[in-house]
């Protein structure tokens, strides 16, 4: 399935928003996310040949993002961290400035504060639309953890969320 | 949860890739192309040079086995020119013998 620069392009531009999407999600840092998205980009322009159609890209493309967020996660893990800190303040500071209109709009915040592999479960299954059996074959997990892992992260979520209002609230 | 769920799925729409993201993605596919031809010029080059000295090695390794085989050649035919002519000189060594002995029959006869 060797192509042309044209066509990738627009393999680029039909994908972008999905494995960005999920990069940004599960890092939390557009800048990160950007380069992580990138380098999946890379990885599929040299894995063409090997993917048979549309679906097996598309596939290819959510399974190697998830691990290319997660590896650069756990590379993160063993240095200094600041952007977590930095997004807890800023947060922190825009808190004030909330109302209960804006709740819904927190979520996505929420979900970046869920932790593995909660979020990676959610992300995929809210932002990307995948169904149970497509996470668990992109994570390589049986169905049963995957949907116990959302079961998991929607309580977690639920539970935030309603921290979150009762503190606007006040 | 089903609120929420529907709510969740709302909110966590797809975020846009940053603006010129498929641009910089082309860039950096054609210049790690340029890299990897770049290298595969260097090896090609390095091969190429392996090659050349192979050869060269063979071809002066070659001249200098077909030197030494015609110093052998040139020994031997040396060996065998010295072992003629040293039967040679034998022989003539032996004929003067037999002449100077005739010489000195003869003369004794005659005095």
């Amino acid at each position: 399935m060797r192509m042309s620069n044209d066509y990738f392009r627009g393999v680029i531009t039909q994908h972008q928003r999905m494995v960005f999407g999920i990069a940004v999600r599960l890092l939390g840092d557009r800048g990160e996310a950007e380069e992580v998205a990138q380098d999946v980009f890379l990885e599929l322009y040299d894995s063409m040949e090997r993917l048979e159609n549309e679906d097996h890209v598309k596939f290819w493309l959510r399974r190697v993002a998830v691990h290319r967020a997660t590896d650069a996660l756990r590379r993160r893990a063993h240095r200094p961290e600041v952007l977590a800190d930095a997004w807890d303040d800023e947060r922190h500071d825009r808190s004030e400035e909330l109302d209960e209109s804006e709740v819904a709009s927190r979520l996505e915040e929420l979900v970046r504060t869920l932790p593995e592999p909660y979020r990676t479960a959610v992300v995929l299954r809210y932002a990307d639309e995948a169904t149970p059996d497509e996470i668990a074959a992109i994570l390589g997990r049986p169905v049963a953890t995957v949907k116990s892992h959302l079961q998991r992260g929607l309580i977690l979520l639920r539970q935030k969320a309603d921290v979150m209002m009762k503190e606007w609230a006040r | 949860m089903n609120d929420f769920e529907g709510a969740l799925g709302r909110e966590l729409d797809k975020l846009d890739a940053p603006e010129g993201f498929s641009g910089r993605v082309m860039e950096r596919i054609a210049r790690r192309e340029r890299e990897r031809s770049r290298s595969i010029q260097h090896w090609r080059l390095a091969i190429a040079a392996s090659l050349l000295v192979c050869v060269g090695a063979g071809v002066t390794g070659g001249y200098q086995a077909h030197q030494r085989h015609q110093a052998e050649d040139a020994r031997q035919q040396f060996a065998v020119a010295m072992r003629v002519t040293n039967r040679s000189f034998a022989a003539v060594d032996r004929g003067l013998v037999r002449i100077d002995r005739t010489n000195d029959g003869s003369t004794g006869e005659t005095q």
